[in-house]
């Protein structure tokens, strides 16, 4: 695979059940070397766009992963990428060494010695039964056992859900620490925006079925900003289209995508905005709905 | 098609997955039929050791009281004669085990493709770079033609040790055990054909274990319930339309392998009929058995069975849980 070819090329790629788009038609491109996070709230078709790339369902549209159709080849597709869907996936009426026995068995790409260097630091022992081991432990294992497979794509459906902030921070950290390199791709799916913007290289947002955001995360803040808007300038500041508003204590701040900074100054100060502040602006629009608003995200100023 | 992709290697290890996800209803299960088998000969070896009782094996029956008597009618009987009470003693120890283990077999079928999606493994089992037609095939094999093996082994240990046991009753008594026992037993003949009617079963009942795959491939809940209303439907109209049970019939024959398991009983009669001596030949006749691979019926349920998994695999395939 060349490094001209994307690894992931998805052309109008959907998902409809039952007259109901999961998944609306969507293009785009995901390169080799990157972290993606691709990040929106529960339902909002994370997972479908997922399961459409892994080949565990069939789909609308073009997809080609690693130059293959994943619906079609499945098997040969995971010598390549490897997957952790949920948590607990693991069978549970299997030992340990029964699991890991089957992976060596039919995985030509699991590394029997890189799994036993990262299972050591583990205390899961070998002759336990899945179904005996705490989640935390059970993710561990799999894990290990995915980071021992020399794969080109690695895709972490919400990874960590349920587990403690310990786990959660070892978990990212040996991922990029000790996983990740150029010739690899994770793609990470979570709604817990901060614990994972450390670490990505790439983000996409998805609201009702629809990417409603891909950018490198270097862009994000040329691309994205806000600004203290003085309330005698609202209208010349609605005329930029701004993707979201928020006024708290007299003092309204919006939030504009792809308006060059110099044209915000003129209102005041340009602030840089985090990942979960555009997250939130992006999932709200402009017209917040009420019940779901959360606080009010804080910014920080620009250079910060 | 790369969808198809079939490695052997693949559905051995598979097969092997499954040997250790189900041992408990592969191994433990024949085993515990085994004991009591095996704890019912013990109490006859005493009944006949102690003197009481009458045994009683397919139509030659003694007093074990006169026990010396009772050895020298035995010995008057043609050695077909003993040859044949043998070998329907060995089938009297496998008959239970093979029952208990057909019942194994449909309840391993029927958590086959469900249980997977009901745990989520089969979210793991995805990542791996093993197709759906491997997995299917491998659960297949499994339960259809492993388990049988297994519980075939099993089977042969009790029947070596019942014989062990009769033999040291008739040590007892002070006869030879060789002449009255060993030298009578068409071990090898009753061997080969569980062996070939284990192959046949999986061949000739295909439509059937196949139908249980594919209900566990399809069910939301209760594999058992979407495996059997269908079936029970079909019977119950067509006794109201035509009055008639040709389909529960049909089934029956599924069920107990007809067409072979009947084979083999009226062989064992035929193999001893004209006086012929110990046999190591399997009690089956090849002549029909070939007839019964030509004919409609044969042709019919494999395509039938073929396209039940054929539908298993599609919706394995189709569905991420």
């Amino acid at each position: 695979m060349t490094s001209q070819t994307p690894l992931i090329q998805a052309r109008g790629l959907g998902k409809t059940y039952g007259g109901v788009a999961a998944l609306k038609p969507s293009t785009f491109d995901i390169p080799e070397g990157c972290v993606l996070g691709v990040i929106g709230a529960n339902g909002a078709g994370k997972t479908t766009m997922l399961n459409a790339i892994l080949g565990l369902m069939s789909y609308e549209g073009e997809l080609k992963v690693l130059g293959r159709d994943p619906f079609l080849e499945r098997a040969e597709l995971m010598q390549e990428v490897c997957f952790i869907s949920d948590v607990a996936t693991l069978p549970k009426w299997a030992r340990v060494r029964d699991v890991i026995s089957m992976v060596e068995r039919v995985h030509p790409k699991f590394d029997r010695a890189v799994f036993e260097h990262r299972f050591a630091k583990t205390k899961i022992k070998l002759g336990s039964r899945v179904k005996t081991l705490s989640k935390g432990m059970t993710v561990q294992l799999h894990l290990a056992i995915v980071m021992a497979i020399d794969a080109k794509l690695l895709v972490l459906d919400e990874p960590t859900l349920g587990l403690d902030i310990i786990f959660r921070k070892d978990f990212y950290e040996s991922l990029i620490g000790e996983y990740f390199d150029e010739g690899r791709t994770i793609i990470i799916t979570t709604h817990q925006v901060e614990e994972i913007e450390a670490i990505l290289s790439d983000v996409m947002f998805i609201r009702e079925g629809e990417i409603v955001l891909r950018a490198a995360m270097d862009d994000l803040s040329n691309r994205i900003a806000a600004v203290e808007v003085h309330p005698d300038h609202t209208e010349a500041a609605m005329a930029l289209n701004p993707i979201w508003r928020r006024t708290s204590l007299g003092r309204t701040i919006f939030m504009f995508e792809d308006v060059p900074h110099g044209e915000l100054a003129q209102f005041g100060e340009v602030r840089r905005v985090s990942l979960s502040d555009v997250f939130v602006a992006k999932m709200q629009g402009m017209s917040p709905a009420p019940q779901s608003v959360p606080a009010a995200p804080a910014f920080a100023a620009a250079g910060e | 098609m790369s969808s198809l992709t079939f490695s052997t290697k693949n559905v051995m290890t598979m097969c092997w997955r499954e040997f250790l996800e189900h041992r408990n209803g592969m191994v433990t299960v024949p085993l515990i039929i085994a004991a009591i088998l095996l704890i019912l000969a013990i109490f006859a070896a005493v009944t006949a050791i102690s003197g009481f009782g009458t045994v009683d094996v397919d139509g030659f029956s003694f007093d074990s009281s006169d026990f010396a008597n009772g050895m020298e009618e035995w010995l008057d009987q043609s050695s077909a004669t003993r040859s044949k009470i043998f070998a329907g003693l060995l089938l009297g120890v496998s008959s239970p085990i093979f029952a208990i283990a057909f019942v194994v077999t449909v309840f391993q079928l029927l958590g086959s493709l469900f249980d997977e999606r009901s745990d989520r493994s089969i979210l793991f089992w995805k990542s791996m770079p093993i197709s759906d037609v491997e997995t299917v095939a491998s659960k297949y094999l499994a339960a259809v033609v492993m388990l049988p093996l297994v519980a075939l082994a099993v089977t042969v240990l009790v029947q070596i040790a019942v014989l062990i046991l009769m033999s040291v009753v008739v040590g007892f008594y002070g006869f030879n055990p060789w002449t009255i026992v060993l030298s009578n037993v068409p071990f090898l003949s009753v061997l080969f054909s569980s062996i070939i009617f284990i192959f046949l079963h999986a061949l000739w009942a295909l439509p059937l274990f196949a139908w249980f795959m594919l209900a566990s491939a399809y069910a939301p809940r209760a594999p058992l319930l979407f495996a059997v209303v269908p079936p029970v439907l079909i019977i119950v109209l067509e006794g109201i339309i035509t009055r008639s049970g040709k389909f529960a019939l049909l089934l029956g024959d599924l069920v107990t392998g007809y067409g072979y398991g009947g084979v083999i009983e009226e062989q064992v009669g035929e193999s001893f009929a004209d006086g012929n001596d110990i046999t190591i030949a399997p009690f089956v006749d090849f002549g029909r058995v070939a007839e019964g691979f030509f004919s409609l019926q044969f042709l019919i349920g494999t395509i039938v069975g073929v396209a039940f998994l054929a539908g298993a695999v599609y919706l394995r395939r189709a569905r991420a849980l």
